[in-house]
């Protein structure tokens, strides 16, 4: 019924996979999966937990090496090489304890001009991206005065904040409670959708099924360690998206229908 | 608030005043004698401006002694952490230097040093050091594998990731190492005095404990734990202000 995923690291691919394979030790996380992300999707990969999504979103940003297949990034592999920016964000926001908000958002900036300070164009990009995740008063806060959903918000405007054409989210809101999650979610997909950033293509991991439906143009449906590609359902849902709605519940049954554990014979 | 913090300062000044109270009337009442406990109001009321001096020299001592050795530590911490292969070949010896008493050292420094100033200095700085250094490589190795792989995504060089993780990372574990070798070095600056010397706080704990002149050991003691006290205090200010965003408990 779906169309079998984008194979090939063609030219209309961002960022193509074949037959990628992530070894840890003896450990096979990933187990061969190939894949095709084009210019404009959000993509979500979906598993269970431990079930080696991560270590495909880290290959992506090139923190994990591939130990078998290609993976490239517009054509190049990935890596510190990379054509594009990627960023990644992580479950735990990870701000600096010792830095203020402003300041943990100018690290990129930061360590690519390898310098201790940022310039005034810098700087005002980096306000301009507080207040677009709604910590403009914020600024001078330590992380330990926010909360969990703003020191999240702060990650994600470091994350933007080295212009990333590629947004890698593992979890991001994850370890934060339901409404908040919600809310964080919403917008995410407003900054996405908003046009703003140079943003091309978001892949994001989730364990959570109606997270992927609600967020996702494409949802890869990934196996049990090691991971190996199930399914891939395109959402063609209108955004914003409603879970009352009867075609959200729908989609939201297909992919739980792919993602069940499949009984051994 | 205040009423709770006022009770935090006089719960303990009511106790040690107490203490104070009963010594003096058991000193007096059992009439012991003062070579063996003298009352509190004779150590105090015997005290000489010379003891001023005393404390200089071994405040003056382990001060530069804890200087020299945090320095040395912070330091030998970088390296260790920058190399692996020092760090290899360091650390047993480093563990074996840190497990041999001070005590056993003292008399080799006084014969190379002499019995002046630097031998105890030397002796604060080596009881002072392998604390920080130890404390210091553990804060410089603590930053989790997710804020090395954060800063991977940045490419950061190596030296980015030490100055701008690694090093305030591993404050909070310099500043409770600090604490305690402040108080180590005044250890090591007395031990030195015991050894050989013509001044400072252990030379005066052996000639007066030699002339049974005990009311003056007692001062000497109790100076040598104001300096710990207060050295304690000042570290803990500046720590307020300079790791006042950490966590880690500092004990």
């Amino acid at each position: 019924m779906h169309a079998m995923p984008v194979a090939g690291t063609g030219e209309t691919c961002l960022i193509g996979a074949e037959d990628v394979r992530i070894r840890f030790g003896d450990v096979e996380a990933v187990g061969g999966v190939s894949l095709g992300i084009r210019g404009g999707e959000f993509v979500t990969l979906l598993g269970p937990s431990g079930c080696g999504k991560s270590s495909l979103l880290k290959a992506i940003a090139g923190l994990v090496p591939v130990a078998g297949g290609t993976l490239a990034v517009a054509g190049r592999p990935a890596g510190p090489a990379a054509a594009l920016e990627v960023g990644l964000m992580f479950q735990k926001p990870l701000l600096l304890p010792w830095r203020t908000t402003l300041l943990n958002v100018e690290l990129p900036m930061e360590i690519a001009l390898k310098s201790s300070g940022v310039g005034r164009f810098e700087r005002a990009r980096a306000v301009e991206l507080l207040r677009m995740v709604g910590l403009a008063d914020f600024a001078a806060a330590y992380p330990h005065q926010l909360s969990g959903g703003m020191q999240q918000r702060a990650a994600l405007a470091r994350t933007l904040m080295s212009d990333p054409d590629i947004l890698l989210l593992d979890e991001p809101f994850g370890a934060l409670d339901e409404f908040t999650r919600e809310t964080l979610n919403g917008e995410l997909l407003a900054i996405w959708h908003s046009g703003t950033t140079r943003l091309k293509a978001i892949v994001m991991v989730t364990h959570s099924i109606p997270e992927a439906v609600a967020m996702s143009d494409r949802i890869v449906v990934l196996s049990p360690r090691p991971a190996r590609l199930i399914d891939v359902i395109a959402v063609k849902l209108p955004h914003p998206r409603d879970p009352a709605d009867a075609a959200f519940a729908r989609v939201l049954g297909e992919v739980r229908a792919a993602a069940r554990p499949k009984v051994a014979p | 608030m205040s009423r709770v913090l006022d009770s935090a300062i006089l719960t303990p000044i009511g106790f040690i005043l107490g203490v104070l109270v009963v010594w003096q009337a058991l000193v007096v009442g059992l009439g012991i004698p003062e070579y063996l406990l003298p009352a509190p109001l004779v150590i105090v009321t015997t005290i000489e401006k010379s003891l001023l001096i005393e404390i200089g020299y071994t405040a003056g001592e382990a001060l530069c002694g804890f200087i020299i050795a945090s320095a040395l530590a912070f330091a030998g911490a970088v390296l260790f952490v920058r190399y692996r292969t020092i760090e290899q070949g360091l650390f047993p010896l480093a563990i074996t230097l840190k497990t041999t008493p001070i005590v056993a050292i003292a008399p080799l420094l006084v014969l190379w040093l002499g019995t002046g100033w630097w031998s105890k200095v030397a002796a604060a700085v080596l009881i002072a050091f392998f604390p920080v250094l130890v404390n210091t490589v553990k804060g410089l190795k603590a930053p989790e594998a997710d804020f090395q792989d954060l800063f991977a995504t940045m490419r950061a060089e190596p030296a980015q990731v030490f100055r701008k993780l690694r090093v305030p990372y591993c404050l909070p574990y310099f500043f409770s190492a600090l604490k305690i070798s402040s108080s180590l070095a005044i250890v090591g600056a007395i031990v030195g005095e015991f050894v050989g010397a013509e001044h400072g706080l252990g030379y005066l704990i052996v000639i007066s404990s030699a002339h049974l002149e005990t009311p003056t050991v007692f001062q000497a003691i109790g100076a040598a734990a104001m300096i710990g006290i207060a050295m304690f205090y000042v570290l803990e200010f500046i720590e307020k202000r300079v790791v006042f965003w950490a966590q880690i408990e500092t004990e």
